[in-house]
C-alpha cells in the first residue's frame, strides 16, 4: 500500500536511475509497483485507527451503499482498484504535467482491465492484472526502437535536419541513422527558457554528428538551407495534431511555406484523448510545469511551456504502431483506447 | 581634418549623448562635421573621404541604417549645382545641404508616427519584436491620443532587446506581455496586428531587422494579420536579396564579431531577411507604401 509521498519517491528515483527512459515509461513502472504493493487496508486498521475518507495522503476509500456501514476498502473491489489508480495517475501528474505521463496512465488502467476479470477470487484477478501491466510495461521500452527503425530510413545521406529542443526519440531516431553510417548535420534550436537544445547539442556532439545551435528567432532564417525537419513529442492528439515544447507551431508553419517535410516522432501511449482546436484549448494543466501550476497564482503571467500544432501542418507520424498520417491517428487512437 | 580615432570618438559621444536618436542620424551628424573639418582640395577627393568616412562607421555599427544613411547623405549633398569656381564656396554650400539634410530626417520619426498611430484602433492587441525606437514613438503618440491598447513584446535572444522595450512601454502605463521568441505562433492568434522597425529597406520592398522577423512575418500572413512596417527614408538601401543568404556577411554579425572572428558560420546572425509578400504596408517619412511602391521611392531618393 502505497500512500502519496512514497509514490513521488519512486516515480523520482525511477527518473533518476535511468534518465534515459521517458517519463512516462517511469510513471507506468510506478504505477505497476503500486498495484503490486495495493493490498487494501485490513478491516482490522479500519476500526482501530481513524481514518477520515478524505485523507489526501491515502487513496479514497469506497463505501458499500447498504443498509450497514461497511467500508469495503480499496483493494477489495476492481472498482476501488480503478479508482486508486486514477488517483495514482493524478499524483504522478502533480509531479510531472507533461501530457505523457497522464495519457500513459490511462492507457496504463485500459490496458489491465482490458481482460476477462470473471474470477471469484480477488487476488487472482489482480495477478491478472499485474501480468497484463508487466506486458504492456514490456511492450512500450521497445517501442522507441521501432520507431527508430522505421525512421531512420527517411534520412538521406548528406541530409540536413531541424529539430527543436531535447527530444529522447529523435536522438535515438538520429543515433540510429548515424549507426547505419549515413552522413546528415544537425541544427537544434536553443529552446529557450530552459536552453534544452544545447543538452541535446551536447548528445549528438558525442555521436560525431555535426550538430549548429540556431536562436528559437532563427528558425525561418534556417530553413531554407534544410532539408527536413524531425521533432518528437509530449503528446498526440485526436485529431493528429501535437502537443510539444513551444516554438514547435512555428516551426510547423514555416516548414509548411518552405514546403519542407516536418515529421514527428512519438511512442504510442502518448496517444491522448484532447481535441483541441487552438492553443487556448488546450488545458492549463499541461500548459504549465507543475510546479508553476501549484505556486503561482496568475497563470497569465508565465510563459506556456507547450503549444499545439494542427495536423495539416505535419507530414507523417512515426509511431510504434507504424508510420502514420495525422488523419490515420484518430483511427489507432480508437483501436487503442477501446 | 579627422583622423579615424577621432570620427570615431565623435560617433560615441553623439549615441551616448542622446540614446534615443537613430544611429544613422548619429552617423550623419559625424560625417557633417567631417566635411566642416576636412581641408581636402578637391570635390572628387572630398567625395572619396567621405565615403572613408562612412567605412569607418561602419565598422563602429554594422547595421544596414548607417550604411545606407551615409550613402544618402553623399549623394543629397552633391546633388547640386557645383559650378564655382571656388572649392570653399563649394563646400559651404554642401555644408547647407547637409544641415539641411539632418534637420529632415530628425523629423522623419515623428511623421511615421502621424502616419502609423490611426491604424492602432481602440482596444487593439499588437504584437512586435525587439525594441525599436521607431514603433515606440507609434506608441506614444497612440497612447498620447488616448487610445486602449495592449502589447506583447518578444524577449528578442541573444541580446534580451525586448525587455529594454517592455520597459519602455511600462512607463507608458500600457499593459505589456514579454513573451519568448518561440511563442510567437501561440500568441498570434490573440493579437490583431503586428508592427514592427526595421534596420534597413531594400529595393524590394522587404526589410532586413532583427532576427526573428521572418517567422513572425510568416506565421502573421498564415493567420491573416496584417504586418505593419514603420521605417524612417534614410533607411532604403540598394540591396536586392533573394533569401537569407543573399544579405551580405558585413551586416548579418555585429561589428566586433566581424573584426575578430575567423569562422562566421558558428555565430548567430543577428539579423534575417522578410520578403516583400509577407509584409502589408510599409509606414515612412515619404508616405504610406506598399511593398512594391518602394522602388519607386527608393529610385527617386537615390537619383
Amino acid at each position: 500500500m502505497m500512500d502519496e509521498e512514497e509514490l513521488v519517491e519512486y516515480f523520482r528515483a525511477q527518473l533518476r536511475e535511468d534518465p534515459d527512459i521517458a517519463s512516462a515509461v517511469a510513471a507506468i513502472r510506478t504505477l505497476l509497483e503500486f498495484l503490486k504493493r495495493d493490498k487494501g487496508l485490513n478491516s482490522a486498521n479500519i476500526f482501530n485507527k481513524p481514518v477520515t475518507a478524505c485523507s489526501p495522503s491515502l487513496p479514497p476509500l469506497l463505501y458499500l451503499s447498504c443498509d450497514c456501514p461497511l467500508l469495503l476498502t480499496p483493494g477489495e473491489t476492481i472498482l476501488g482498484l480503478r479508482e486508486s489508480l486514477k488517483w495514482a495517475t493524478a499524483c504522478l501528474t502533480g509531479v510531472d504535467s507533461s501530457v505523457a505521463v497522464s495519457s500513459g496512465g490511462e492507457l496504463f488502467l485500459r490496458f489491465i482491465t482490458l481482460t476477462s476479470l470473471e474470477h471469484q477470487d480477488l487476488s487472482r484477478c489482480k495477478k491478472m492484472m499485474e501480468e497484463r501491466g508487466e506486458l504492456f510495461l514490456e511492450k512500450i521500452s521497445m517501442s522507441r526502437s521501432k520507431v527508430a527503425k522505421l525512421c531512420h530510413t527517411f534520412i538521406k545521406d548528406g541530409a540536413k535536419i531541424l529539430t527543436h529542443s531535447y527530444s529522447r526519440v529523435v536522438l535515438r531516431v538520429l543515433e540510429k541513422a548515424a549507426a547505419e553510417k549515413k552522413r546528415f548535420s544537425v541544427y537544434v534550436t536553443e529552446s529557450q527558457p530552459d536552453s534544452a537544445g544545447r543538452q541535446m547539442a551536447e548528445a549528438l556532439r558525442k555521436l560525431n554528428v555535426p550538430v549548429t545551435v540556431v536562436l528559437d528567432a532563427a528558425v525561418g532564417y534556417v530553413l531554407e538551407k534544410v532539408d527536413l525537419v524531425i521533432i518528437g513529442a509530449e503528446g498526440v492528439v485526436e485529431s493528429g495534431g501535437i502537443i510539444n515544447k513551444i516554438g514547435t507551431y512555428q516551426m510547423a508553419l514555416c516548414s509548411k511555406t518552405h514546403n519542407k517535410p516536418f515529421y514527428v516522432v512519438a511512442e504510442s501511449f502518448k496517444f491522448v484523448r484532447l481535441y483541441p482546436l487552438n492553443q487556448q484549448d488546450v488545458p492549463d494543466k499541461f500548459k504549465y510545469k507543475a510546479d508553476t501550476l501549484k505556486t503561482v497564482q496568475n497563470l497569465s503571467e508565465e510563459h506556456p511551456i507547450i503549444d499545439y500544432t494542427p495536423p495539416s501542418l505535419i507530414t507523417l507520424l512515426f509511431t510504434d504502431l507504424g508510420v502514420l498520417t495525422p488523419s490515420a491517428v484518430s483511427d489507432e487512437l480508437i483501436k487503442l483506447y477501446l
